[in-house]
């Protein structure tokens, strides 16, 4: 901070200004991607809403037949899915935890800007990938759980399902890319001073919704890519004649799909931690209890997956297991809620909307919480499960828990993004609309479900006496529908408005996102700010002790005037330039997944690409960025690693869950074939040489990032030419392995065994081959001499990602070809 | 309860842990705090509960009362022993030139950690348990061993020397999260087992009516859910304490960097 | 720990080629013992645990050594060490779950 202080100009510009069309295109800033995502996110729920509305109006009589079967299933499939992963998501992750992030930890921007506009590209492509059914092969149908072996080609046949899956796949993907991104921000971008004890709640939550999404969403991945073998290759992953079991599906998908529901959860808590406190002026009331619960809720919400399979019958002993785990959940989830009305008793509070809509979620959250502990019991979930009581427990929880702190969000946090007011009074009126309309719709279908309706039946019977309460819910329907229409006019008015801008800090805030100014600069703040407490700008205004209660600000001590930002020179922040890669690279991607649908080839050839230019594209833009991220200056709480470094570990955390995944199908599916070849036909000295193989590589790829680091060039390409061969002679023992078994009669889809040993054995010699790309590209950097002792670290990422895939093979090796003789499960 | 009755060797033990407790204070010269002492006196007690009623109904065939019994000599009795033995009392015999270097290796996390694991593991072993229930000297030795892997294993948490550190409070609690990969390798195949797998237990009667494979299940879930909802309530401990040290109102020094900032602080947790 | 306190520096100091050439001995000695304890007959019994732990101490040699995680901040070990407790859980509890499936299921075929 030696530099002279210059003034700040009189304007400075917002991130909202200039660039053209091209320039948010190519845009990666934080806040510019979060807007992106604002945008696609309100267009689907405009979606979703009215495929919700068509799923009310048919139910409005019996016998009714507006939408016929068919429709309805797709409807009811695709409403899910849309507000799941391309409404709800987006907008806490997307959105809020894309905008505020760096904002509430003193940050410019997040770990790796361009993979966080990567991530939106590639929810977008996912999004239309997913409605590409409107135009060819019909909408998916099975359920946005999507059940096997429904989905198999057997049952459904056509494009429908393809399109879901592979749909998901990218979206999956994109979801794990801004995982491992906001976990590295949060944890080595923090500004000075702010230590994790300091870090506002939102930031908390995000951060272990984060280490969620890097261990949840793996095992969807690999159910779904267990789907796409059984569509596309005719494998039998779930198909009960060939001696599987559709059960996987289900574990696989719960095991994904509970710590989902925590995934949109979580951000939630966070966000209502943050507006009670304003709004009440008060301190969080018991913060280290809620940042503990959010860990504690986090960590139960990955051995609570089993309550929703009571019904295919676990035996009493997992089902007690899970039925314990699933209670436990609600001490914590309590904790919070009884810590939400502790901050808000005795506070001076202020009755705006975003406050109304908080409380609003308080009470429709507990209720939606209240039905959750039944369902935990397995006896009583037995009784409940696919009726409309389970129907109106996670609208509850998901519309009454999270959509209601959406609500909140927008009007508290809608002038530091956009500069401008949300209508007060319009938002009351959209308020209470929003509680008279959700509570009409799905008060009544904790009744309807009681009385024996079944969820996803497209229309009941006259004689049921489920007529009265349907058309209530409809009537209701429509009166969220109003709530809705007005959010958008809210939203549409505030911008076209031409009253005066919002102040930088409207509501009083407590985080440091309201010392800058609204809209932010692009850079967000002029100088890194230092933490000396939480609320860490309420102690900025008034001191230490206003943080510690509300008592020094109502004795009447005047504010004093806060000085945020003591300007540098604006001129002096660089930020990462822009880049159009991850917008051709999701295309490029999105492409293949249109050409696999489609099955033409060719397609497929241009997508695959046009990923891999761009891939190279990036590649090449990455030194210059590489260099910026090491800047100890912009990661000062990273303890000095690279953030670059923290990201290939939870990438590597990640995968963890990928192969552990495909190690216990192929463990519980190897002695389960019906007839063929069994683990027997292994070769046991082949694969003892390609482990040794594999062993050495690693050797030699320590002792090549060894020479880096000295700064020894020429065993740097000895070394590293060795590590590119030894991964090629593995390839080729892999590649001579399986021809050996193709011509003894055991191909991909020969029986259950083959099977899966083949996609096990077959993906971590993808990993292999990635390696040996990889590997080989940085050859060719040390032969021209680009390597060098100051690109120590990209030889250090690429082995460490080396040495990951050989302990892969060092588990492998044991549990799969050394342990054949042991029956699996 | 006759204390002296089938195994004197109880009594005497704690009589002369007891009496090197008090040795061990008047060679120093110095009295433990009373808190200290009240830990110890705790520890005691457990000991004592543990070897002689839990060992009656574990003697009777009662393979859940057996495994509480091992929770107890693993989780509850060394942790209580390291929070009432005060730091002088170990230090000058742990950190003198012959022992130092051992007691540093022992008590390296890794190393305590896979000790303690594989002595658990391999104690549960189904010919190891089944010799274990039938050979008495074997059993105590067995027990003691328990007891002082438990030791090393908690070192890492509640280690009252300071050169002997006490790791980080996030490092604590992750080391103490591993644990839940040995404790449900040996808990989740037991309680699920469909067969009663040590066949000790199917010898003669069970106390309390309960048949050798309830009595199984049940041990099985009190060394899972009770180990698991023992360590959670030990996790939250820790994570106050961590909270309360970083919540610390330590003004920033305008050029201090975070790195310098934590050799400052996981010093002051080794110090504590 | 001392050497948290060392690795906070912001340095990491990873060893040196010696160091890694002993854990390559070591790596191919536990494997040596892997295949033998496979074609060893009398050791079949206690094959499985065997294998798990010979397996289990590769895995950490070069997660330690060779990934620096010894050397390197205990962050990335968190970061790591974490997903791998959940997986290393789900693959127990998955197998035992599809176990008692198959246990209490009428035979297919």
């Amino acid at each position: 901070m030696a530099a002279q202080p210059k003034p700040l100009p009189a304007h400075q510009p917002s991130y909202l200004e200039g660039g053209g069309i091209l320039g948010w295109l190519t845009t990666i800033d934080h806040k510019r991607v979060a807007v992106m995502y604002l945008v696609s996110a309100l267009f689907f729920l405009a979606l979703g809403g009215f495929e919700a509305m068509a799923i009310r109006v048919q139910l409005w009589r019996p016998d009714n037949h507006a939408l016929s079967a068919a429709v309805y299933n797709a409807f009811f499939t695709m409403h899910g899915t849309t507000m799941i992963f391309l409404v709800v998501m987006p907008l806490l992750l997307g959105f809020f935890g894309n905008f505020l992030i760096p904002l509430q930890i003193g940050a410019r921007d997040v770990a790796f800007p361009r993979l966080n506009a990567l991530s939106f590209w590639l929810a977008l492509v996912a999004g239309i990938l997913l409605h590409l059914g409107w135009i060819r092969g019909g909408l998916p149908d099975a359920g946005w759980f999507g059940y096997a072996n429904l989905t198999e080609r057997y049952f459904t046949p056509g494009l429908a399902i393809d399109w879901w899956a592979i749909g998901l796949l990218v979206s999956g993907t994109s979801t794990v890319l801004t995982g491992l991104n906001f976990l590295t921000t949060i944890v080595a971008m923090r500004a000075p001073g702010m230590t994790y004890m300091r870090m506002p709640m939102f930031m908390w939550s995000l951060m272990v919704t984060s280490i969620l999404i890097l261990i949840a969403f793996p095992a969807l991945t690999i159910g779904l890519i267990f789907l796409l073998f059984d569509r596309f290759f005719g494998t039998h992953f779930y198909v009960a004649s060939a001696g599987a079991t559709p059960i996987l599906w289900q574990h696989l998908f719960w095991l994904f799909g509970h710590p989902e529901v925590y995934i949109m959860a979580l951000p939630a808590f966070g966000i209502i931690s943050e507006v009670i406190p304003t709004f009440s002026r008060k301190p969080l009331f018991g913060y280290p209890m809620m940042a503990y619960s959010i860990c504690l809720i986090a960590f139960l919400s990955y051995g609570v997956w089993g309550h929703h399979m009571f019904a295919t019958g676990m035996g009493p002993v997992a089902d007690s297991a899970f039925a314990i785990t699933s209670m436990l959940i609600a001490i914590p989830t309590g904790v919070k809620i009884f810590s939400w009305i502790a901050t808000i008793w005795g506070g001076s509070l202020r009755m705006t909307t975003a406050f109304y809509f908080a409380l609003g979620m308080i009470l429709e959250f507990t209720l939606g919480g209240l039905s959750g502990i039944m369902h935990a019991s397995a006896p009583i979930d037995l009784q409940q499960t696919d009726s409309y009581f389970v129907v109106a427990h996670f609208h509850y929880v998901l519309f009454g828990g999270v959509m209601f702190t959406i609500m909140a969000a927008f009007y508290y946090w809608w002038p530091k993004i956009s500069g401008r007011m949300l209508g007060e009074r319009l938002g009351k009126w959209h308020f209470w609309l929003t509680v008279i309309g959700f509570n009409l719709t799905f008060f009544p279908m904790h009744f309807l479900g009681m009385w024996g309706m079944p969820r996803r039946t497209y229309t009941y019977g006259a004689d049921m006496g489920w007529t009265n309460l349907n058309q209530l819910e409809t009537i209701g329907a429509f009166i969220l529908a109003v709530a809705f229409l007005l959010f958008y006019v809210n939203i549409f008015k505030s911008l076209s408005s031409r009253e005066e801008r919002a102040p930088a800090d409207p509501w009083d805030g407590r985080s440091l996102e309201w010392s800058t100014a609204s809209p932010p600069p692009a850079y967000n703040f002029a100088t890194i700010p230092q933490i000396r407490g939480r609320d860490a700008w309420w102690i900025l205004k008034y001191g230490r002790a206003g943080s510690r209660g509300v008592a020094a600000y109502m004795s009447g001590q005047a504010p004093s005037q806060p000085q945020p930002d003591q300007p540098v020179s604006v001129e002096d922040i660089h930020m990462p330039a822009p880049s159009i890669f991850p917008l051709v690279l999701s295309l490029g991607v999105g492409v293949i997944g249109l050409g696999l649908i489609i099955d033409w080839y060719r397609i497929i050839l241009i997508g695959a690409a046009v990923t891999v230019l761009s891939i190279v594209g990036m590649g090449f833009e990455y030194a210059d960025f590489g260099e910026q991220s090491h800047d100890p200056e912009h990661a000062p709480s990273s303890g000095g690693v690279d953030v670059r470094k923290i990201g290939l570990w939870s990438f590597i955390g990640s995968e963890c869950v990928f192969f552990a995944s495909l190690i216990s199908t192929f463990i519980v599916y190897k002695s389960r074939s019906l007839a063929g070849p069994g683990p027997k036909i292994l070769n046991i000295p082949l694969t003892s040489f390609s482990t040794f193989v594999l062993l050495m590589s690693s050797l030699l790829m320590v002792l090549a990032l060894a020479a880096t680091q000295r700064g020894d060039k020429r065993w740097e390409r000895i070394w590293l030419a060795g590590v590119v061969t030894f991964g090629l002679i593995f390839l080729g023992g892999q590649v001579y392995e399986f021809t050996s078994f193709y011509n003894e009669g055991m191909g991909l889809t020969t029986n259950l065994f083959s099977q899966s040993f083949f996609v096990l054995v077959g993906f971590h010699g993808a990993h292999v081959a990635i390696g040996v790309l990889w590997l080989s590209v940085l050859w060719v950097a040390a032969m021209t001499g680009k390597l060098g002792k100051s690109r120590a670290l990209s030889v250090e990422l690429a082995g460490l990602y080396w040495h990951f895939v050989d302990v892969v093979w060092i588990i492998i090796f044991t549990l799969v070809y050394l342990m054949q003789a042991v029956p699996g499960a | 309860m006759d204390i002296f009755g089938e195994h004197p060797s109880i009594p005497i033990g704690i009589a002369i842990l007891i009496a090197i407790y008090l040795g061990a204070c008047r060679a120093a010269g110095r009295k433990p705090t009373r808190r200290q002492a009240m830990w110890f006196a705790i520890a005691m007690g457990a000991i004592l509960f543990t070897q002689t009623e839990l060992d009656e109904l574990a003697d009777a065939r009662l393979f859940s009362m057996h495994m509480l019994q091992h929770l107890m000599q693993t989780f509850v009795i060394p942790p209580l022993l390291l929070l009432g033995t005060p730091g002088w009392m170990l230090a000058p015999w742990m950190l003198s030139p012959p022992i130092k270097p051992i007691a540093r290796l022992l008590t390296n996390p890794v190393v305590a950690f896979l000790i303690f694991s594989a002595v658990f593991v391999t104690a549960h072993f189904p010919p190891v348990f089944d010799r274990m229930c039938r050979d008495e000297n074997f059993h105590i030795f067995l027990h003691l061993l328990f007891m002082a892997a438990g030791m090393l294993l908690w070192w890492p948490i509640l280690s009252p020397v300071p050169e002997l550190p006490r790791l980080s409070y996030p490092a604590q609690i992750l080391y103490l999260f591993l644990l839940m990969i040995p404790m449900t390798a040996v808990a989740a195949p037991i309680t699920l087992a469909t067969k009663v797998i040590y066949p000790w237990y199917t010898e003669g009667a069970h106390g309390w009516g309960l048949t050798a494979i309830d009595d199984q299940v049940l041990g099985g879930l009190i060394m899972w859910i009770g180990q698991g909802t023992y360590l959670m309530i030990v996790f939250t401990f820790i994570f106050y304490k961590w909270s309360q040290r970083e919540d610390r109102d330590v003004s920033v020094p305008p050029e201090a960097t975070a790195p310098e900032l934590r050799v400052l602080r996981s010093r002051r947790v080794a110090g504590s | 720990m001392s050497d948290i306190a060392d690795a906070h520096d912001g340095q990491t100091h990873h060893p040196g080629a010696a160091t890694y050439l002993i854990i390559a001995a070591f790596l191919v000695i536990l494997t040596a013992m892997e295949v033998t304890v496979f074609y060893v007959h009398a050791l079949h019994p206690v094959l499985v645990p065997l294998l798990i732990v010979l397996a289990a101490a590769k895995f950490a040699l070069v997660v330690m050594f060779y990934m620096h995680l010894k050397y390197d901040q205990w962050l990335l070990t968190g970061v790591f060490i974490f997903p791998l407790i959940i997986a290393t859980l789900l693959l127990v509890s998955l197998i035992l779950l599809f176990a008692y499936l198959s246990n209490h299921m009428a035979p297919i075929g």
